[in-house]
Formats: C-alpha cells, sequence, structure tokens
C-alpha cells in the first residue's frame, strides 16, 4: 500500500478525486464569506453535470456544453439565493428540498431525453481534454506529476488563486466580507446586502457548477444517476475544516481527495469496498473532532496572543 | 350590533397566513407538476388524475397508503422532536438505516420466543440509531463541531457500516442478489385486519407520535426541550441544563428513528434489501418542516406524503411518467412552505390594518 | 455630491429638512410613529428627546431609509424626496451615526470608511488610495484617526469618531446621532461636544437624540419631544426647564425620588471573596473583588460600561465561570455549582440583555415565567405539567406587573420594550430570592414600566429581606433606589459608600472616571464580617 502511496498513479489519482471538492470547496469559502449557510452545492452539481452533458451531445460543441452546463447550476444557485434573501427561507431547509430536486429533476430529465433511468450513456455528450504541458512534460518526474491532467483539474487549482484574490483584493470581495460579517454595518453606507449576497451565492454556484461540469465531462463520460454520491457536502466540511481560508481549504480537499483515492484501491489491498466507501465520511468526522478538540484547547492561547498584539 | 370588522391578535393572523401559505404551497407544487408531466405524457388529463386520486382508485393502493405512512411517522417525528431542540441534525435518515442493519443482526438469532424476539429487534433498533444521532450531537457539544456537516458524514457513515455488515458476515450467497439472510419467523411483525401489508408497526408508530407530544408539551423535559430551541442562552440562563437536553433529545430522536427502520424491515420483508439511502430520513426532514415541529400534525402530513408517493407509483405503472416527480413536487412544497416572506407583503398589510383598526377603536372609545 | 449645492441654496438656520405626517407601523403591529412632524435648519443641532420606546429612533430609520413609513412625505430644501434605502439616504446628504456602530469589526478604519464607495483600480480595491481620503477627511475636520488601524482594536470614543468621519466622507450634510453619549465617557462627551459645535459652524445640520436633557440643554439650539410615538412639541433650548421637557416626555410630572424607607439591613447573605474573572481573550474583567450585601438592603454598582460589571454580573449568575476567588450565599460556596443549584440558593438574575438571555422572544407570556420553575413539583401533577394551575398563576401575575398584552399566550416578540422587562420581573422576583442580581433593570423602558420595578424592587427589600446588587448606568436610578454603593473602575472596587444620601453624581462621577480612589479601609468597608 505504501508503495502505491509513494506512486505517481496515485498522485493523478488524488488530483482527479480532488477536483470536484476543490470546486465545492471554494465555492463554499465565498458562501461562508457572505455568511450563508448553502448546501445546495449537491443539486447545483448535478444540474451542470446534467447540463453539461446534454450541451454537449446536442451540439458536439465542448464551449456549448460547458455554457449550458453552467447555466444550469446557475439557476439553481439564483432559485437558492432567491429563497433564501428575498423571502426569508430558511438556508438549510432550501439547500435540502433543492438536492432532493437535484437528485430527483436529473433522472426525470435523463428519462426525458433518452428513455432511460440510470445514465447518458447513449448520449454522444464530449469531455473536458487532458493537457499536456509542452515543455514542462518533459522535466523528470515533476512533468509528470504536473503535466496531463483534465483541464478542469487546472481549472480547480487557478480557481484557488481566484477565489483568494476576489476574497481579499477586490471590491466585491471586500463587500462580500462586509456583509458577511456584520450585515447593519455594509447597509448603513448604502451597499445593498441582498444584492451583494446574491452575487456572492452566484459566483459560488458557477465555481461548484465546474465540479458538476467535471463529473460528467471528466471524471467520468457520462451523467449517472445521483453521481455527486455527497461530494457537494465533503466540500463544505473543507471550507469547516479550513476555516474558510482558500489555501488550507485546498489542502483538506486534497486530504479527502487523497482518502478517496486509498479507498477506490483498497479493494486490490483486500478491503471491503464498503469500508473504502466509508474512508472520507470517516475521515472528515475524524478531523472534525481533532480539530474542534485542537480550537478548543487552543482558544485562549489563541486569544492572549491576539490580545497581547493588539494591546501594542 | 354586529361589529363587521373585528380586531384579532396579530398571532391569530399569522396562523391564518401560515396556512394559507401551506395551501398554497402544495397548489403551485401541482400546477408545476401538471407542467412537467405534460412534457412526458401521453394523456395528461388521464395522468394527472392518477396523480390525485390514483392512490383512491383501489383498496389495494389504499392499504399501500397507509403502509408507506408507517415509516414516516417514525422519521417525521423523530425530527420534529430534535428540531423542536433547535439542531439541524439530518442524521435521522443514517439513524433509520442503522436500525434496519441492526434490527436485521437481532432478527437472525435463533430460538428466541416471538414478542421478546420483536423487542429485542425494536431495542437494538433504537439504540443503534440513537449511536447515530447522538454523535454528531455530542462532537455539537464538546468539540462545537457543526452538526449539519457531522451529520451528514455520519449518514454515509452508517450506510457503509451497515451495509459492510450485510454484504458480508450476513450476506445471504444462495439469495441470487445482494441481501441478508432470511429473518426468523420469530422476528417477523405480527399483520393488521388479516392484510399482509399493514403490520403492528403502524400502532407502534401512532403510540410513538402520542407519546412524543405529550412529551413535548406536557413534561418538563419536553419544556426544556423547546426552551433550548427556542432560545438557548435564555434556557441556560433559567438553569436548564442546554447540553444534556441537546444530547438526550438527539439520541431520543436517533431511537426513534432506528426504531422506524426496523418497523419498516422486519414489517414488509423477510431479509435485508436495501443497497442504499431510503430516504425516509429525509422525508421525515420534510413532515417536520411541514408540521412546524408538532409532533400531533405528523401522521396527517405524514398521510399527505405517503398519498403522492403512492401516485407515483401508480403513475410508474399506468404511464411513461417516471416516479421521480415526486421529488419534485417534494422540493417545490418544502421551499414555499419554509419561504417565510412569502405572502409577506400581504400578510403585513393585514397586520397594519388591523393595528390601525384597533388604533381608532381605542380612540373612539 | 450634487446635492451640496442644493444645501447651499439654504440659508444658515433656514429649513433644510422636514418630514411631514410620519406614521410607521411594524411588522408585528407595533405603531411606533403617529402623524410626527418634524423640521431641521441648516446649520443648528436639533434635540430629538422623549423616553425609550417614544419613537425617535424609529423616526431616524425612517429618514435614514432603513424603515419605510406608511404614510407622510421628507422634504428636504423644501423639495419632496423619496427616501427609500441608506444609500438614497447619503445620496441626499443625509448621514447617521447609530448607538451601535456600523463598523465592520475585523476590517481597517479606512476601509470601513469607504465602504459603500470604495476607489478601485480595475476591479481591484485601491488600499492606498483608501487610506489616503481617509486621512484627507480626518485632516479636514480636524479628528484624528489611524485609518490602517483594524477597528476591533479602538476604543469605543475612537471607533464613533470613525463613525462620523465615515459619514462626512460619504458627503453628508446632515448628521442623525442615536444617543452618541450613551457609551461614552464624560471626557469623551465632552470632546464629542467640542467636535459638533465646529461642525455647525461649517453649517452641517445634527440632529441629536438623547435622554439626558442636561447634555440637550447644553448642546442643542432647538428641541422636538416625542411621546408615544407622536410629536409633542418643538422649541428653543433656551425658553424651556429641562422640567419642562421632561414633563413634556412624560405627560406628568416625574418623580425623581422614589419614596422609601430607609433599610434594616440583617446579616450577610452574599459574600463575594476575592473573585477574579479572565474573559476569553485571557485578560482579566475583574480581579480581586471582595463585598458583602446583607439581608434587606440594595446595593448599587456604579460604572462606565466595560469596568467589568457586566462580567460581574454573570459570574454571579453562574453564566460565566469563576477564575479564582469565591462565591457564598448564606454561607455556602456556589462555586462549580449550575446555574440551577445556584437558582436553588436563592439566586435570582435580571440579566441586562433581555433579548437574549432574559426571555425567549417566541415562547410565550406564561412559558416565559416558569423558565425556572417548570420542573418544580409545585407546578406538575403525576409528572405532568401542570398548565392550568400555571395559566392561572400566569394571568395573576400580568395583573400585578400591570402587562399588557393579548393574553397569557402572547408570544414575547409581540410585546413592547418595557412589558418585556415587567415579564422578566414578574419570573425574577417571584421566586422568593435571597439575592437578587439586577442589571440595567429599567435600560431601554418607558417611565412607568421602570417605576414599577424599581418599586418591586424595594418592596422586596422590605417584604422578603432580599439582598439586591443593582447595576445601572442611569446614575439617578442608583442614587435613588440604592442604599449603599460601590464604584468599579478598572475591574476593581474603588469607592464605597455606606451612605447614599451623602453623594451625588459628580462624585459618583470622579470615581467611576478613575479620577479618584478611596484608601484600602474605606473600600474595605463593603464586607461586613
Amino acid at each position: 500500500m505504501l508503495d502505491y502511496i509513494f506512486s505517481l498513479e496515485f498522485i493523478f489519482a488524488v488530483i482527479r478525486m480532488g477536483t470536484p471538492i476543490l470546486f465545492v470547496g471554494m465555492a463554499a469559502v465565498i458562501g461562508a464569506k457572505a455568511d450563508i449557510l448553502c448546501i445546495a452545492y449537491e443539486g447545483m452539481m448535478l444540474f451542470a453535470a446534467l447540463g453539461g452533458v446534454i450541451g454537449s451531445a446536442y451540439s458536439q460543441n465542448l464551449a456549448v456544453g460547458a455554457i449550458v452546463g453552467l447555466l444550469a447550476g446557475l439557476v439553481i444557485a439564483a432559485i437558492f439565493a432567491y429563497f433564501v434573501l428575498y423571502l426569508d427561507t430558511k438556508p438549510l431547509l432550501t439547500g435540502l428540498a433543492l438536492n432532493t430536486l437535484g437528485t430527483g429533476g436529473t433522472v426525470y430529465v435523463v428519462y426525458l431525453l433518452t428513455g432511460m433511468k440510470l445514465d447518458t450513456s447513449s448520449l454522444a455528450s464530449l469531455r473536458f481534454p487532458t493537457i499536456h504541458i509542452p515543455v514542462i512534460k518533459d522535466i523528470p518526474v515533476i512533468g509528470s506529476i504536473i503535466s496531463g491532467h483534465n483541464l478542469l483539474s487546472y481549472v480547480a487549482f487557478i480557481m484557488v488563486i481566484v477565489v483568494w484574490y476576489l476574497v481579499f483584493k477586490t471590491r466585491l470581495g471586500l463587500r462580500i466580507r462586509a456583509v458577511g460579517e456584520d450585515p447593519a454595518a455594509a447597509a448603513s453606507v448604502g451597499i445593498n446586502v441582498r444584492r451583494t449576497k446574491f452575487i456572492a451565492l452566484l459566483i459560488s454556484g458557477l465555481i461548484a457548477s465546474m465540479g458538476g461540469l467535471f463529473m460528467s465531462m471528466g471524471y467520468m463520460p457520462y451523467f449517472t444517476n445521483n453521481m455527486t454520491a455527497g461530494r457537494g457536502f465533503i466540500g463544505i466540511a473543507a471550507q469547516n475544516l479550513g476555516r474558510g481560508n482558500p489555501i488550507i481549504t485546498m489542502i483538506y480537499t486534497l486530504i479527502f481527495g487523497a482518502s478517496m483515492a486509498i479507498g477506490n484501491t483498497a479493494q486490490s489491498f483486500r478491503l471491503p469496498s464498503q469500508f473504502a466507501s466509508m474512508m472520507p465520511y470517516l475521515i472528515t468526522l475524524i478531523g472534525l473532532v481533532v480539530i474542534g478538540a485542537r480550537n478548543k484547547k487552543n482558544e485562549r492561547r489563541l486569544h492572549e496572543s491576539i490580545s497581547r498584539k493588539s494591546k501594542v | 350590533m354586529n361589529k363587521t370588522h373585528k380586531v384579532i391578535t396579530t398571532k391569530q393572523i399569522e396562523t391564518r397566513f401560515s396556512i394559507i401559505r401551506t395551501l398554497l404551497a402544495v397548489a403551485i407544487a401541482l400546477v408545476f407538476a401538471f407542467f412537467l408531466m405534460a412534457t412526458v405524457s401521453d394523456n395528461i388529463l388521464k395522468d394527472f388524475t392518477t396523480l390525485l386520486i390514483g392512490p383512491l382508485a383501489s383498496s389495494s393502493r389504499m392499504t399501500t397508503v397507509i403502509s408507506k405512512m408507517i415509516p414516516l411517522l417514525f422519521t417525521g417525528v423523530a425530527v420534529a422532536l430534535v428540531y423542536s431542540a433547535g439542531q439541524i441534525n439530518i442524521a435521522a435518515e443514517g439513524a433509520f438505516f442503522a436500525g434496519a442493519v441492526a434490527a436485521t443482526v437481532v432478527a437472525l438469532i435463533e430460538g428466541i420466543p416471538a414478542p421478546i424476539h420483536i423487542i429485542l429487534t425494536l431495542l437494538a433498533g433504537a439504540i443503534t440509531g440513537a449511536i447515530v444521532m447522538g454523535i454528531p450531537a455530542i462532537m455539537h457539544v464538546k468539540y462545537n463541531v457543526v452538526t449539519i456537516v457531522s451529520a451528514l458524514m455520519m449518514n454515509y457513515v452508517a450506510l457503509y457500516g451497515g451495509l459492510y455488515v450485510i454484504l458480508n458476515p450476513l450476506r445471504d450467497p444462495s439469495a441470487g442478489f445482494e441481501a441478508s439472510f432470511s429473518f426468523q419467523r420469530s422476528a417477523i411483525l405480527p399483520t393488521l385486519f388479516g392484510n399482509n401489508r399493514l403490520h403492528i408497526g403502524l400502532l407502534i408508530g401512532f403510540a410513538v407520535v402520542i407519546l412524543s407530544s405529550i412529551l413535548l408539551y406536557n413534561r418538563p423535559f419536553g419544556y426544556e426541550i423547546r426552551t433550548v430551541g427556542q432560545n438557548q442562552k435564555f434556557a441556560n440562563y433559567s438553569g436548564i441544563s442546554v447540553n444534556k437536553t441537546i444530547v438526550l433529545t438527539s439520541l431520543l430522536s436517533g431511537a426513534i428513528a432506528g426504531m422506524g427502520g426496523t418497523v419498516e424491515t422486519l414489517g414488509n420483508y423477510s431479509r435485508f434489501v436495501y443497497s442504499g439511502f431510503t430516504n425516509h430520513g429525509w422525508d421525515g426532514i420534510m413532515l417536520a418542516v411541514l408540521c412546524r415541529n408538532n409532533p400531533k400534525a405528523i401522521p396527517f402530513a405524514a398521510l399527505f406524503l405517503a398519498y403522492i408517493k403512492t401516485s407515483a407509483d401508480a403513475l410508474n405503472l399506468t404511464s411513461s411518467i417516471p416516479p421521480e416527480i415526486i421529488s419534485v413536487i417534494q422540493a417545490i412544497i418544502i421551499i414555499f412552505i419554509a419561504a417565510e416572506r412569502f405572502l409577506a407583503n400581504w400578510e403585513h398589510k393585514k397586520i397594519v390594518a388591523n393595528s390601525q383598526r384597533a388604533l381608532a377603536i381605542e380612540k373612539g372609545e | 455630491m450634487g446635492n451640496e449645492k442644493v444645501f447651499d441654496n439654504v440659508k444658515i438656520g433656514d429649513d433644510i429638512l422636514s418630514m411631514e405626517n410620519i406614521t410607521k407601523i411594524y411588522g408585528n403591529g407595533f405603531v411606533a410613529n403617529k402623524n410626527v412632524n418634524f423640521t431641521v435648519r441648516k446649520g443648528e443641532i436639533h434635540g430629538l428627546v422623549g423616553e425609550n420606546g417614544a419613537g425617535k429612533t424609529t423616526l431616524m430609520k425612517v429618514l435614514f431609509g432603513q424603515e419605510i413609513p406608511e404614510e407622510g412625505r421628507i422634504l428636504l430644501a423644501g423639495k419632496e424626496v423619496n427616501i427609500s434605502s441608506p444609500l438614497a439616504a447619503l445620496e441626499y446628504g443625509i448621514g447617521m451615526v447609530h448607538q451601535h456602530f456600523m463598523l465592520v469589526e475585523s476590517l481597517s478604519v479606512a476601509e470601513n470608511m469607504v465602504l459603500g464607495s470604495e476607489p478601485v483600480k480595475g476591479i481591484t480595491f485601491d488600499y492606498e488610495e483608501a487610506v489616503r481620503r481617509s486621512t484627507e477627511v480626518s485632516k479636514k475636520f480636524d479628528l484624528e484617526v489611524n485609518p490602517k488601524a483594524k477597528i476591533r482594536d479602538l476604543s469605543v470614543g475612537y471607533k464613533q469618531r470613525v463613525e462620523i468621519l465615515k459619514m462626512l466622507l460619504h458627503g453628508a450634510q446632515i448628521l442623525l446621532l442615536d444617543e452618541p453619549t450613551a457609551v461614552l465617557t464624560p471626557q469623551e462627551t465632552k470632546e464629542l461636544f467640542v467636535q459638533l459645535k465646529q461642525l455647525r459652524e461649517k453649517g452641517f445640520s445634527i440632529v441629536f437624540i438623547s435622554h439626558k436633557l442636561n447634555e440637550v440643554k447644553d448642546i442643542c439650539d432647538r428641541i422636538t419631544v416625542l411621546r408615544n410615538g407622536e410629536s409633542v412639541t418643538t422649541a428653543d433650548v433656551a425658553s424651556v426647564s429641562e422640567q419642562d421637557i421632561s414633563r413634556m416626555m412624560v405627560g406628568r410630572d416625574v418623580l425623581l425620588n422614589i419614596e422609601k424607607e430607609k433599610a434594616n439591613p440583617g446579616k450577610t447573605v452574599l459574600s463575594v471573596s476575592n473573585l477574579s474573572y479572565k474573559n476569553k481573550f485571557g485578560l482579566y474583567s475583574f480581579k480581586d473583588l471582595s463585598f458583602d450585601i446583607r439581608s434587606g438592603e440594595i446595593l448599587g454598582v456604579a460604572g462606565v460600561e466595560g469596568n467589568g460589571q457586566s462580567e460581574l454580573a454573570n459570574v454571579l449568575a453562574g453564566l460565566y465561570e469563576i477564575e479564582d476567588g469565591d462565591i457564598k450565599v448564606d454561607g455556602t460556596s456556589i462555586k462549580g455549582m449550575t446555574v440551577r443549584q445556584i437558582r436553588e440558593k436563592g439566586m435570582a438574575i435580571i440579566h441586562e440583555d433581555r433579548m437574549t438571555y432574559g426571555a425567549s422572544a417566541t415562547q410565550s407570556i406564561a412559558e416565559n415565567i416558569i423558565s425556572d420553575r417548570f420542573y418544580k413539583s409545585e407546578y406538575k401533577k403525576k409528572g405532568f405539567i401542570n398548565w392550568k394551575d400555571i395559566v392561572s398563576k400566569s394571568k395573576e401575575l400580568i395583573k400585578d406587573f400591570s402587562i399588557k398584552a393579548d393574553g397569557h399566550d402572547a408570544e414575547v416578540r409581540t410585546l413592547s420594550g418595557g412589558n418585556i422587562q415587567k415579564v422578566v420581573a414578574a419570573r425574577e422576583f417571584t421566586s422568593s430570592p435571597k439575592v437578587l442580581i439586577a442589571c440595567q433593570p429599567t435600560r431601554g423602558i418607558d417611565v412607568g414600566a421602570a417605576e414599577l420595578i424599581r418599586k418591586k424592587m424595594i418592596a422586596l427589600r422590605d417584604k422578603e429581606d432580599t439582598a439586591t446588587l443593582l447595576f445601572s448606568a442611569d446614575l439617578a436610578e442608583l442614587l435613588n433606589t440604592s442604599d449603599e454603593i460601590i464604584v468599579m473602575y478598572g475591574g476593581k472596587i474603588t469607592a464605597y459608600f455606606p451612605d447614599v444620601s451623602v453623594i451625588n453624581e459628580e462624585i459618583l462621577g470622579e470615581y467611576m472616571l478613575g479620577l479618584k480612589t478611596q484608601s484600602r479601609e474605606e473600600i474595605g468597608g463593603v464586607v461586613h464580617e
């Protein structure tokens, strides 16, 4: 097993498994900065995954597929945002409802189009290409680690920087942080709190939808029933563990990716497949406890150092 | 003289509007379903009629409605209780599944006389369910872990852990499909009214509804649950142990959901057959929301949900409409009922008008 | 901003803003403003006075676009305007400094100052430009701030300065200040008044909300009095006395002196020795406190907010953990006890945060009244809650405490602030308390409710021999209700006055500000055994 963990194969598997979670993790960072508990990422991802497949299958154009997919995910994000922000619906219930809609609704659409209920393998949908980076790919070891991934995996890592920049360096990011931390203060200087949160949720939904696209147009070659299988939630867990910091969140998504990768190969090490499937969830649980315990212990020390600094 | 414009309390107006909102949500969902079905249906009028009154078409279907209602009574009450304590613990799904698994384990043991065997399976289901929902609660009070995330993860752990037990040590290789060995006869729930689809789970379910309702509104612990759910700081300041209340409520809620899994499995099947989530826990959330966490209302909402689920099955048999239409209907209902400001402007106008009337009367007197 | 021209056309002393027939009804049916008329002149400081709950804040929120009135219109320089949001208000040159500062704690001064009209380079927020603008406005109005400091590190007075500058940076010509002095020390208040007078000289109009009449007399040119949501009158400050204003506010003469007998203290009931508490930042909120309260006396605690009083009350209530030292009730240490155990020892607490701790907004009056006693045998019948009995007891208390409500099952959130506090009192005063911790028991409630609560507190002292610890920011209340007073400054007791009749607000003020401290022996007098 150790051999596997130090193999190139494993690194590839981590990135492949980690990509959708990384997208959701970044989406969740923006949601968290705007102080909205959005759990509707599963629904957004499923619709985006299906939209991408349908768009690309009927147009035979990857860009059209991507746009249709992203729009499908955005519609769910917009419904979420509208209900939560304008109709005061509880975010948890809205998320729950939209995830239900995502699992059931996508199957409905699949059936409508193909007459089948399980997947869209009968549709000739497209996949995002694998990128071999010139020059870099020829560097020994590093080249084979960095090059050769799906296009969207690169987008996912670039997204970490984009999200960091958006949140901490742009005017929109400043406003998102302001409405998230103190909506009344933001409103008192004329910032439209709902609109700002709405925009944040749309951006968040857009990023999560990219994760959905990856599922059906990269990770797998077609859409299958409930294919996100809780990844939307794991991404939220990663954000939670990373306390809203994009970089730390990224590290956690990769840890989840790794545990999934180990899980997937567990059978070859004679571990039951159910154990393998359980891995990422169990690790998240343990991680939450460990971090919770550590935070509790560090709280005083942390606060002491803060207050010392602020006194100076 | 009759007063044509009676002044009523703000609370009465709010109650009226919550009823209007519920009815309107159902109506909107049905209208939406109609158009959605029209895209697939060859005969939309016939199919929509099936959706509306299909379950009433035969006594067998009506039995199905009642039978589908049974597990919902359990998960609905389970979620209503834990939500009453203000805990967004969505591990009822996992508790239900784990309860079914634990019941299976006990149901395979030979040589226990019938009534005791049934009690033991229920106990096993309850304890396992309690553990599944209790862990996120304990993680929350001890380590301040966000319950919704841990409860979600717990669902998957319960699912795959349960499947491991069923499909490895307990798998019946001769079954021809992925399933456990057959239950002992002594563990199977007795039927009611000589109907083989209605089992005593129905009675247990109603008992759970009644007992929970009494607990919540007439027992001191129920008052603690509701007070913690409404305002934790106030509860703490008043001398109620918030953490204890949260953990106990979650354990109780998990036990009820676990019992639901037990009853559903041992009442309807001869071996463990699930290969994934059953969705009963998620349905429980919807029911609790519909009933605003009041256990007394759960049977009505459960009946309604069982009814549309049966409609969906009927549609599946008689038309080309996939039963997933039901999740769309559910999603729409849940979202509109939960939308606090849906119709709020109208409600606000009513309240304002009412206050102005009260003012006018006050001045007139 | 384009509106500056509009303002320029108005001469100093002419009407610049008028609100006509404003009526505002809240979602819960509460009528906050009834046909209110209000006019502000250019270059004046206009006091808006009234009791708490009279509708001052609501009127200002309407003016700042945070609440939309059901009726009425607003004229700016003679032209009707529609102020639908704070953004619109700011564009019309109206800026508001809220009682609770509208500053994002984790952001810097500069970021907060420019929030809403941030400088950008492309899509990037231009931090340097934000700092430059902040410095510029700070220099222009001679109000010094450090643009790069984080808000969470600043003192209250400093934050207020940032708030005022922020509004000026946004182009405000009319400044609305909602009880700006409530959170300030007297020095800070003086400083603020100097700044406000400077702004008046520059032609700015200022609406000054307060219920401290001496301050209003001190700084305002004119006042408008609100009572019960209606505008009673507008007058030149010079032409009315404090008594006049007070009468207009309440609608009758106020009894400033509460009639009470001299206390007849018994033996020590609550004994606090060397008590310390560290906050979550690891700093001592108070250290080494020792004091006693005897049965049948009221010990008042004076102090500027933030000197450890709030933490002390929470520690006594068992809500915060003791760091060091001990608390004894009737000779038994309550260290490590649960809140319920402490309450069973005879402790009752009126929490300063009424809406979060004192009451549960979404539960009924009856449910709020029983929250500390529902589990006791008197309230149960065979293990079940005896609702019938509870309802009838609640009805009695509603009458006894003259709580205005739809009934015992009305949710607390539908009541006014004063009535909510009466519900809290109806619970805490009827548990036969040996010790009563009363924190700001009359803050923000109407005079009638405040009077009732003070009377009931004194009745407890006289009839049930309750030992009361009274925390209040209202010095008049403190001097009138307490039998003895201690002053807290910097987490320590700095003065003890065994006889309240020989002191006044000025004397208390000197100790509250830390200008004076009594000797150890004098302070030690508060430990009776």
